[in-house]
């Protein structure tokens, strides 16, 4: 089973950007997977990527205020839609790609539903 | 594939580079240099076709800048001659294939190579490589590779 997940969990090895340049600069790669994406695993699935995500999962509209990485084109009509925030990439490639099977998101606020709906 | 070699590349190296490792397992013959380079071109040319036509995991863009030849014979005399010639057989037809450099590296201790193919080299490391799909919508922050030493990471 193909899953992305978003920015925001670790994977050793693997750096987080939290969507913002500086971040990704600061610091070096994750030292630990995160449990839950360790339990995915240990179930058999296969972590294909990270997904973009809003910058430290916050609320800036889309794209303009996308600053530092351009936001992710919604599959939805001509692809210039809000991809809605802050799982924007992770919603995105689910309902864009036949070959991803899960997406891995995260939920403040009922966020996700909101990305799910509009991608 | 299980095995990770280690390449006489830059450890310093953070970016992750796709290459073609090809894998001589047989001896090569003892003839001149032209010979032997042309032998190994045609070698070579075969087996990238071969991948076209049954793998999926390659893509031409594997056809990289660097080519890794795991072979035990020392092939250092010939390399750049080889690089010019494999740059010249225009072998997936419209795709030019800049290869600037050839890298050799010795076959595994017990004698066995990688099986040739596509790969990817991170930090001296030859990584396995997995089907790679394209990102249209611009969705991914970036990818990993698998280290199949430890699933976590």
């Amino acid at each position: 089973v193909r899953i992305a997940v978003k920015d925001l969990f670790h994977l050793c090895g693997i750096k987080s950007a939290l969507n913002v340049r500086s971040f990704l600069e600061t610091y070096g790669p994750d030292k630990k997977t995160a449990e839950y994406v360790k339990k995915l695993i240990d179930l058999g699935a296969v972590i294909v990527g990270k997904t973009k995500m809003t910058a430290f999962a916050g609320g800036e509209r889309a794209p303009e205020f996308w600053i530092d990485f351009h936001c992710p084109f919604n599959p939805r009509a001509d692809g210039y839609q809000t991809p809605s925030g802050s799982t924007s990439g992770g919603a995105a490639c689910l309902a864009g790609y036949e070959w991803l099977d899960y997406s891995l998101g995260s939920d403040s606020k009922e966020l996700d539903r909101h990305e799910s709906y509009q991608s | 594939v299980t095995k990770v070699v280690t390449v006489a590349a830059s450890e310093d190296d953070n970016t992750v580079r796709a290459v073609i490792v090809i894998c001589i397992l047989e001896r090569m013959p003892e003839v001149s240099p032209d010979l032997l380079t042309t032998t190994l071109t045609n070698r070579i040319v075969q087996e990238i076709m071969e991948f076209q036509r049954r793998d999926d995991v390659f893509s031409a863009d594997f056809l990289s800048e660097t080519m890794l030849l795991q072979s035990d014979v020392s092939l250092e005399h010939i390399l750049p001659i080889l690089a010019k010639e494999v740059r010249e057989s225009k072998v997936l037809k419209r795709y030019a294939w800049d290869l600037r450099s050839i890298k050799t590296t010795p076959l595994a201790v017990d004698g066995v190579g990688l099986p040739s193919g596509p790969y990817f080299v991170h930090r001296g490391h030859v990584y396995e490589a997995w089907k790679l799909y394209p990102d249209p919508l611009s969705s991914f922050q970036t990818t990993v590779l698998p280290d199949l030493k430890d699933p976590y990471s």
